[in-house]
């Protein structure tokens, strides 16, 4: 996922530098481990009235052609295993996967939930977060400003987002080849405290198992708890 | 490879979209056909042996192409056939499983045609043995997880047609 400039850093280093934002697009397809479409996220949280970023022209801003060959689930990658010894697969792996496709169905449930709350979680959550972390808000802090403080909460939407694919898939891999590769060092390079974002998905959680029950719950808290455990 | 599964989700975070309701339909669809799906495979790999067995006798065994001058003639040759064959069936098997046809134009198709035409290999005949393998793949694991192997089969087949 290539991120806008980001969760609270204070200046906005890609914004209207024409060619120099290209540049930045260039690392970040290094940084994220290989060639992958860029979000179009106009719909995000916050967007606040800013031009969508990365912009949909110019050469750097063609989606790849090669598809994304990373992103799994258990299903694919017992495939890939089987495959690099030539086998079908065995009994063992059917049944995970037959266990994963009878709860199916539950997964498709948890992750619309999340998403047709996505509003009310990452408001909530950038509330708590805010009221835990004034410094972040007030001036001098890296969400200082409405325009800041949306593009955090657009982040945390993205965040969302990935939780629910990690939840679809049954698996962290959709989530950490989209969101998790790299994201360390890009942070860290826009001046991104990443203990704050960590914590707001801490926040998004514990708005999100509130809305869910028992098992759901469990279920995506599993993946909250990987991008947390990731980032920090 | 892509399934089913991270095929949605691919095409929808390049968009920065949450899954909706159109996807999650296409994905409950596939859900709903898992354990049809893993069933069949199981079946597959017990009998994938057999399978080919029939689909040679079906198709092969008994045309020229199994005589002096014929393509399959020499034992060498002949096992190199089975082997081939053997392939299709584990490829499109774990593309029935899947529910995507990726696997099979990155692992398969991708410059197949090119090594038979450049081998003497007879693509009519391999398409004629490819179909052979659907109908005895249907006959083992009944008609719904035979339509679906068959979807699989047949790319197989106008991949190297076309």
């Amino acid at each position: 996922m290539i991120h806008i400039p980001s969760l609270c850093s204070r200046s906005d280093p890609l914004r209207g530098k024409g060619l120099s934002s290209g540049i930045a697009v260039k690392n970040c397809y290094r940084l994220s481990g290989g060639a992958r479409a860029l979000p179009q996220n106009d719909a995000a949280v916050g967007n606040a009235g800013r031009t969508p970023y990365p912009p949909d022209t110019g050469l750097l801003h063609r989606r790849p052609l090669v598809s994304r060959l990373n992103c799994m689930s258990i299903v694919s990658n017992s495939i890939i295993n089987a495959d690099a010894e030539a086998r079908y697969l065995s009994p063992g792996e059917l049944d995970q996967i037959k266990s994963f496709v009878a709860g199916g169905q539950r997964r498709l449930r948890v992750a619309q939930v999340l998403a047709e709350s996505r509003e009310r979680i990452v408001k909530q959550a950038g509330g708590a977060l805010f009221q835990k972390r004034p410094d972040l808000i007030s001036p001098g802090g890296n969400s200082y400003g409405e325009e800041m403080t949306a593009s955090c909460l657009r982040d945390m939407d993205y965040y969302l987002r990935l939780v629910t694919y990690g939840v679809v898939a049954g698996d962290v891999t959709p989530i950490e080849e989209i969101g998790i590769i790299g994201a360390r060092e890009m942070y860290r390079a826009l001046g991104t405290p990443l203990e704050a974002l960590a914590e707001s998905v801490r926040e998004m959680k514990a708005v999100a198992t509130s809305i869910l029950t028992g098992a759901d719950a469990e279920e995506a808290g599993f993946y909250f708890d990987y991008v947390v455990g990731a980032l920090s | 490879m892509q399934d089913a599964i991270t095929n949605v989700i691919n095409q929808y975070d390049v968009q920065g979209l949450y899954l909706d309701g159109s996807s999650m339909g296409r994905l409950e669809k596939y859900f709903a056909s898992g354990e049809l799906r893993v069933r069949a495979a199981a079946t597959i790999s017990a009998n994938a042996s057999a399978i080919i067995k029939e689909a040679v006798a079906k198709s092969l065994l008994y045309s020229d192409i199994t005589r002096p001058g014929g393509n399959m003639y020499t034992t060498r040759r002949y096992a190199a056939c089975i082997r081939d064959l053997d392939y299709y069936l584990r490829y499109a098997t774990y593309a029935m499983l899947a529910g995507d046809t990726s696997i099979l134009d990155e692992r398969v198709l991708n410059g197949l045609k090119e090594t038979y035409n450049s081998l003497g290999v007879p693509i009519g005949a391999t398409v004629q043995s490819i179909q052979a393998m659907k109908e005895a793949t249907a006959a083992l694991v009944g008609p719904d997880a035979g339509r679906e192997m068959g979807v699989y089969l047949d790319y197989i087949s106008s991949g190297l047609g076309n």
